[in-house]
């Protein structure tokens, strides 16, 4: 057996895993919904960020992107990203999870083009969706 | 060329809930413009007159692309109201008493959350989702459309757009505790889960099953014990690489450790993770 342990995990940050882009030959490199996603959950977690709160911010991005025009898709999400951290502030009313800014940083930094915007949003999709079920799974839960 | 730096995401200052954030007050704004000129003006004429409590939410009604004629509508109904009228009306989450908007449906956490981010963009919203639903902080578990039929209809309707099934919330299915929680994350997931077994005559279908959903981007749950099933423990296959060997990319979330194990030694129960070496069941998740 072989794998990664906690430490690497934590050591496997979006500015490790993205360096070479989200793409690969075209397409999104399939550790954005796997081995990576696994590694930011673990990154999350130990922020103790809520899967609400996740669930919450990537939900506002959604509802959001498309009221965003700016040409570059890099702003384009940079602001989306942007309007949806102030809008769950308000909606939870405390300070953003300071683990999520981080990881959501990070990942945006990497976008590029419209189809890096649609890697993102599967990886964050994947790291929602992994997120929820291992906070279900650990035995305090 | 040199590649542009974006400032890092950090906390925004703190705004009082009715307030417009920059970006909705900056896409009010352009929305504004953007009117014919008698809209326009009635548009204005509305913001400037309005004091500052009801000017945030009739900025982010604007934002949310109401017309001229809704925002006067909104406008008779909210002016005159002191900030905790507004506060307590115009959302659905955040409430005084610490409760919020509730799932009518047992499975429609999602649609749920997605009600409770459009009601924090949009007053309007919030307000008729409120005003058709006052009961909408409760729910009856044996009927979802007895207490809040307007809002279950709206849940439903996301919810089956998505391929779910609005089924009233006190017809959960047996399963280990564990379905329940996972169940219960449906809102974050969008996931329900099923539980099945796994022995030596189900394994290579269950396997199957395991590959097509992390192939399609859904991690499966998974229960590893030992030949006489004296204890267990949680985990989820995040990844199937094909191979060969066709390995399996396992959290641990007790360790935190990602594990890399083959479908051999999950068939020949020659593994160890956690200290346990046999697969007694899978969550298979499906999409709701």
């Amino acid at each position: 057996m072989s794998g990664h342990t906690r430490s690497e995990l934590l050591a496997l940050v979006p500015d490790v895993y993205l360096a070479d882009g989200y793409l690969d030959s075209g397409k999104p490199r399939p550790e954005l919904t796997g081995e990576w996603a696994a590694a930011a959950c673990t990154q999350l977690m130990a922020a103790e960020l809520s899967p609400q709160e996740l669930g919450f911010t990537l939900d506002a991005i959604h509802l959001l992107l498309p009221e965003h025009q700016e040409l570059d898709p890099s702003d384009r999400l940079y602001a989306a990203v942007k309007e949806a951290i102030e809008v769950v502030a308000r909606a939870i009313r405390q300070p953003n999870n300071e683990g999520l800014l981080r990881w959501l940083t990070a990942c945006v930094a990497r976008v590029e083009s419209e189809q890096d915007i649609a890697a993102f949003l599967e990886h964050a999709e994947a790291v929602r969706k992994q997120y929820a079920v291992l906070v279900a799974l650990l035995p305090s839960s | 060329m040199v590649k542009k730096v974006k400032e890092a995401f950090t906390p925004p200052p703190p705004v009082k809930p009715g307030e417009a954030g920059p970006a909705q007050t900056d896409r009010a704004d352009k929305l504004l413009k953007g009117m014919p000129p008698e809209d326009q003006a009635k548009v204005k004429k509305l913001l400037d007159e309005a004091p500052p409590q009801e000017k945030g939410y009739l900025q982010k009604a604007l934002a949310s692309k109401h017309t001229a004629a809704e925002l006067e509508e909104f406008h008779k109904q909210i002016a005159g109201k002191d900030a905790a009228w507004l506060e307590k009306n115009l959302h659905v989450v955040g409430q005084s008493q610490g409760k919020g908007i509730k799932q009518q449906w047992h499975d429609s956490c999602g649609p749920t959350t997605i009600q409770a981010m459009k009601a924090e963009l949009d007053p309007i919203y919030a307000l008729k989702l409120r005003t058709e639903n006052p009961n909408f902080q409760e729910a009856d578990n044996s009927d979802g459309t007895k207490l809040n039929p307007k809002m279950a209809d709206e849940q439903k309707t996301i919810l089956t757009g998505k391929g779910g099934i609005a089924r009233n919330r006190d017809s959960s299915g047996k399963g280990m505790p564990l379905t329940d929680a996972l169940n219960d994350q449906k809102a974050t997931t969008g996931l329900k889960f099923d539980i099945e077994e796994v022995d030596s005559s189900s394994v290579d279908g269950r396997l199957g099953e395991i590959d097509k959903s992390v192939n399609s981007g859904l991690p499966v749950p998974m229960r590893v014990s030992d030949a006489p099933n004296t204890g267990g423990h949680f985990v989820l296959v995040v990844g199937a690489d094909p191979g060969p060997p066709k390995t399996y990319t396992i959290h641990d979330p007790w360790d935190g450790k990602l594990v890399k194990v083959t479908d051999k030694q999950i068939k020949d129960n020659n593994f160890n993770i956690a200290g346990w070496n046999k697969v007694s069941h899978i969550y298979k998740p499906s999409a709701e």
